[in-house]
């Protein structure tokens, strides 16, 4: 079964109900409600890194909670290693609570495939506590999980956890507290607090955008590394462009709570099909004043997920749309290899 | 003559023991009406002390220890602080750093820049009228002037920014970080506006990033820092196609090229020096991998290699990777 996807995103709808005004009460004026995911498929494989490119509001942070689940889907299905996430997902376990044999079971096998899937935030200078030590920051997932309870075992894996990514050697860091440590070092710290507990998925959540340019890439490398050596399946969400392809093997790039193309990086990126992409890759800018290329600039911004535009929903910002596009919602159509934009002149 | 002309400016931080921190040391640079200047380098390298320093805006703690600052002639280090204030926003103007999350949540936009102009003396009765002239020149309909903050979007909060930069029509404009935390596409609409506005207004545009890309894209000139000195500056012609000190080197391999996705991208090991433990010689020696010993003991003169590019490095850059 080594084939079979970690990872199964089907058909994932998220909406989220606005809270009505008094007068929206008075008037009976119906609940609004923000379509933050509408309708998003997709499969990571095993040792796969697929890159969820998308501007702010596009959806894709709610896309990695969902998988996470830390959110429960409005619709749709979210299968990791054939198990449904959607039937457990939930904010908060009940810990302790005084539960029944099935309610017990229950929570077990969440944690069991909770460890399976971690996360690596975007702030490593938010999402550290800064009153905790290295070496309580990375052993507080093992008390969650009760694993390594004896303090050798727990010590070994907080070190292979540190070591592997790359805060080494590891007793030079672990007394530290977040304040001691440079920007790339905490986001080690994050990764490696992730890291122990030995996941198959990590979903990385712009886990480069507050670095400094000059140690992005060294995150990236390690990421990439981690793929290699562990077989770490990762979805990295972002908004640049140029980071994703330098390290992803697909990209899908979402719009207004959709997926608008999907594909090998490098076929996205050197020949994207969907409008969007084309306009998204046209405005990257390029390290070199001598290739300022014709621009594709996109007026006004993505539109409030509330009012979701009829037909395809890019067409009131789409540079070729035409009468067509705003009656009829395109479908995911084959451009290449594995590859599929949803534009009816793709 | 340019327009604004820096020169050897130094700037310390006095700490409460006494103790004075070099942020700045020895920068020159100058820019011209109609031209743009990019000054890059990682957080902390000194780029935003410069531009206070400038402006006279330093925290109590920052002082100027030498230089000039010339505008149009005038050396602006001599003014008095009344005169001074004549100065800032009408002649220099400045979009500080997350500006666009500063502004004041209860009152409407245009009553913001309507405030910006009564202090510089627009004719009383106008300012509505111009607020809504300077919200049109930055792509915002004047009838949104009458809303308030929160109903702007993050890329309209930041035009808004830039229209009250421009109130009193300054000769120079800063704009510190001015699309870091935007999204790309608003990013590029930012950029093209302010190129747009340095061109019709003839402006002499001077813009602070860690970002390459953004200098790429818009800024005729390149000013290079690290640790409070310039590294490099010179054409961007010339710091991008052939960069000679070590750090500029460093910096453009570890950004990424959405044309090139499989070059290797390499980090600069290591974070820039603290001001209270800067290295003696070359402050980039201990993360140059071509440092030498002579690096280590002598600080870099910066010198002039070839008309208007100035490297600070005692190496041949034909020999270093």
């Amino acid at each position: 079964m080594i084939h079979q996807p970690i990872l199964q995103v089907i058909s994932l709808k998220k909406h989220f109900p606005c809270s009505r005004s008094f007068s929206d009460v008075i008037l009976r004026r119906p609940r609004k409600v923000v379509h933050a995911v509408d309708g998003v498929s997709f499969d990571l494989r095993r040792g796969e890194i697929l890159a969820l490119v998308g501007e702010s509001g596009s959806g894709k942070t709610t896309v990695g909670m969902n998988v996470l689940g830390l959110q429960r889907p409005t619709e749709g299905k979210i299968l990791f290693d054939q198990h449904d996430v959607t039937a457990w997902a939930s904010g908060k376990l009940a810990m302790g609570v005084k539960e029944d044999v099935t309610a017990l079971r229950r929570r077990d096998q969440v944690l069991a495939l909770r460890r399976r899937a971690q996360i690596i935030f975007q702030d490593p200078y938010e999402s550290l506590n800064p009153r905790q030590k290295v070496y309580e920051t990375v052993s507080e997932p093992l008390d969650i999980h009760g694993i390594g309870r004896a303090r050798d075992e727990r010590t070994a894996l907080i070190r292979k956890a540190l070591e592997g990514s790359g805060l080494a050697p590891a007793d030079h860091f672990w007394d530290r507290y977040p304040e001691g440590l440079s920007g790339g070092q905490r986001q080690r710290v994050v990764i490696a607090s992730a890291l122990v507990l030995e996941p198959e998925l990590l979903v990385a959540d712009e886990p480069v955008s507050m670095l400094d340019v000059s140690i992005r890439a060294e995150i990236l490398s390690l990421l990439n590394e981690l793929r290699a050596s562990r077989g770490i399946a990762i979805l990295y969400t972002t908004h640049d462009l140029a980071t994703a392809g330098m390290f992803t093997d697909r990209m899908a790039v979402m719009y207004l709570g959709r997926i608008v193309e999907l594909g090998p990086t490098a076929a996205v990126l050197t020949s994207p099909r969907h409008p969007y992409t084309q306009a998204l890759v046209s405005v990257v800018p390029a390290p070199d004043p001598r290739r300022r290329r014709e621009q594709v600039i996109l007026e006004g911004e993505v539109p409030n997920p509330i009012d979701v535009p009829t037909g395809c929903r890019f067409h009131p910002r789409c540079p070729i749309a035409q009468d067509v596009c705003s009656q009829i919602d395109p479908e995911f159509v084959q451009v290449g290899e594995g590859h599929q934009a949803a534009c009816l002149f793709a | 003559m340019a327009t604004l002309a820096v020169r050897n400016l130094s700037v310390s931080y006095v700490t409460a023991s006494g103790v004075l921190l070099n942020a700045a040391e020895d920068v020159s640079f100058q820019v011209e009406q109609g031209k743009s200047l990019g000054i890059v380098g990682e957080s902390g390298c000194g780029k935003t002390t410069v531009m206070m320093a400038l402006l006279r805006l330093l925290p109590e703690a920052g002082r100027i220890i030498r230089g000039e600052v010339i505008l149009e002639g005038e050396e602006l280090l001599k003014y008095s602080e009344a005169d001074m204030c004549a100065v800032r926003w009408a002649q220099i103007a400045m979009v500080f750093q997350g500006a666009m999350n500063a502004l004041n949540p209860v009152r409407t936009i245009e009553s913001q820049i309507a405030e910006a102009l009564r202090i510089h003396g627009v004719e009383k009765g106008r300012e509505r009228e111009r607020a809504g002239e300077l919200l049109e020149l930055v792509g915002i309909s004047p009838t949104r002037g009458r809303q308030y903050p929160h109903q702007y979007s993050g890329g309209m909060r930041q035009r808004a920014v830039i229209a009250m930069a421009l109130a009193c029509q300054p000769r120079v404009l800063i704009a510190d970080e001015p699309t870091t935390a935007l999204d790309v596409m608003i990013q590029a609409q930012i950029l093209r506006l302010l190129v747009q506005l340095q061109k019709e207004l003839n402006l002499a545009l001077v813009i602070v990033t860690h970002d390459l890309g953004v200098v790429a894209e818009i800024c005729d000139d390149v000013l290079v820092m690290y640790a409070g000195r310039v590294a490099e500056i010179g054409t961007s012609d010339a710091i991008y196609n052939g960069p000679q000190h070590p750090y500029t080197r460093r910096l453009l391999q570890a950004f990424p090229d959405i044309e090139n996705p499989h070059a290797e991208l390499l980090s600069i090991p290591g974070v820039p020096p603290r001001l209270d433990d800067l290295p003696p010689g070359c402050r980039f020696a201990p993360r140059c991998h071509s440092c030498q010993d002579r690096c280590l003991r002598e600080t870099p003169l910066l010198i002039e290699r070839s008309p208007g590019h100035s490297v600070a490095c005692h190496l041949d850059y034909r020999k270093i990777g």
